[in-house]
């Protein structure tokens, strides 16, 4: 859990809308989202309704807690999960998966303080799979 | 508690009357923290944080009332989608066979489409729905939109819980 001390901190961001329409995601995005997480890593702090913001037309490139000229305003819902070091590939792979079922182009991922912007790629699969 | 069924959002009946002690007593907790009406985040930080204080497993009861809950917030608080044929799919696979995966290996049915389909990235023709539904032994029915706007209000759902925990 997030409180665990000796573990890389891990903040990752689940935009509330698609990329590809703006239209908020259905119940069962979150149920398997919720479940993968306990299934995975037996939960995750959170999650909090967050503002963020990002640029408008890479949306893959830049992610900004700060507001810029360009950006789109987006609610995210934001977790936290404490991992050994050697899962956090893990974690990419599921947050992966996340993008693809939560049609988003790219997933914001903190590592220990360190910012990753996670390209989603067909062939990372979904959710469930 | 007395015997007593919660209907899902997608129409899914849990039997509350299965509960233990544990789970009878956190229930009547979520009762009180979702009659706040939270916001929907909040609140499910805060039921995910029970569960694990409590011992309980996402296979348990409350567990699953509590993403209905979760859900019913999120919908009327403009933050969810309404659930659609995806949800009640899902729903369905998972009580009737367990596991996507099993459902797939016992069907036929291709586990890459059904992933697409329930990311809404893919739809399913209304010929292979059928073919889906078939072994859920599930039907498609049309309904009003108030009708289905009644059954995902979130006063309907307290009221319901209240009566198994009276």
């Amino acid at each position: 859990m997030g409180g665990d001390p000796g573990l890389p901190v891990c903040v990752f961001l689940v935009p509330l809308v698609r990329d590809g329409d703006r239209r908020p995601h259905p119940p069962v995005l979150w149920r398997l989202l919720q479940d993968a997480l306990i299934e995975r890593f037996g939960g995750a702090t959170g999650p909090e309704t967050v503002v963020w913001y990002r640029d408008r037309e890479t949306i893959s490139g830049a992610w900004s807690p700060g507001q810029g000229e360009q950006t789109v305003t987006d609610l995210s819902r934001r977790y936290t999960v404490a991992l050994p070091s050697d899962r956090v590939a893990e974690l990419r792979d599921l947050l992966r998966r996340v993008g693809n079922s939560f049609d988003q182009q790219a997933m914001y991922l903190e590592v220990a303080g360190f910012a990753e912007i996670l390209e989603v790629r067909s062939e990372d699969g979904f959710l469930g799979d | 508690m007395k015997r007593h069924s919660y209907e899902t959002i997608t129409g899914r009946r849990l039997d509350l009357g299965k509960m233990n002690e544990a789970e009878t007593e956190l229930l009547a907790a979520v009762l009180g923290e979702y009659e706040q009406q939270p916001e929907w985040s909040r609140f499910a930080a805060w039921w995910v944080a029970r569960i694990r204080q409590g011992g309980l497993s996402s296979q348990s009861l409350v567990y699953r009332v509590c993403q209905d809950l979760e859900a019913r917030l999120g919908i009327a608080q403009g933050k969810v989608a309404r659930p659609d044929y995806r949800d009640c799919l899902a729903d369905l696979i998972e009580e009737r066979f367990g596991s996507r995966y099993r459902f797939c290996k016992e069907t036929g049915v291709d586990p890459g489409h059904l992933s697409r389909v329930l990311s809404s990235r893919s739809e399913l023709s209304l010929q292979n729905l059928q073919r889906i539904l078939e072994p859920l032994h599930a039907a498609l029915v049309i309904r009003p939109v108030e009708e289905v706007a009644e059954r995902l209000a979130p006063e309907r759902a307290a009221q319901s819980l209240a009566e198994a925990a009276s």
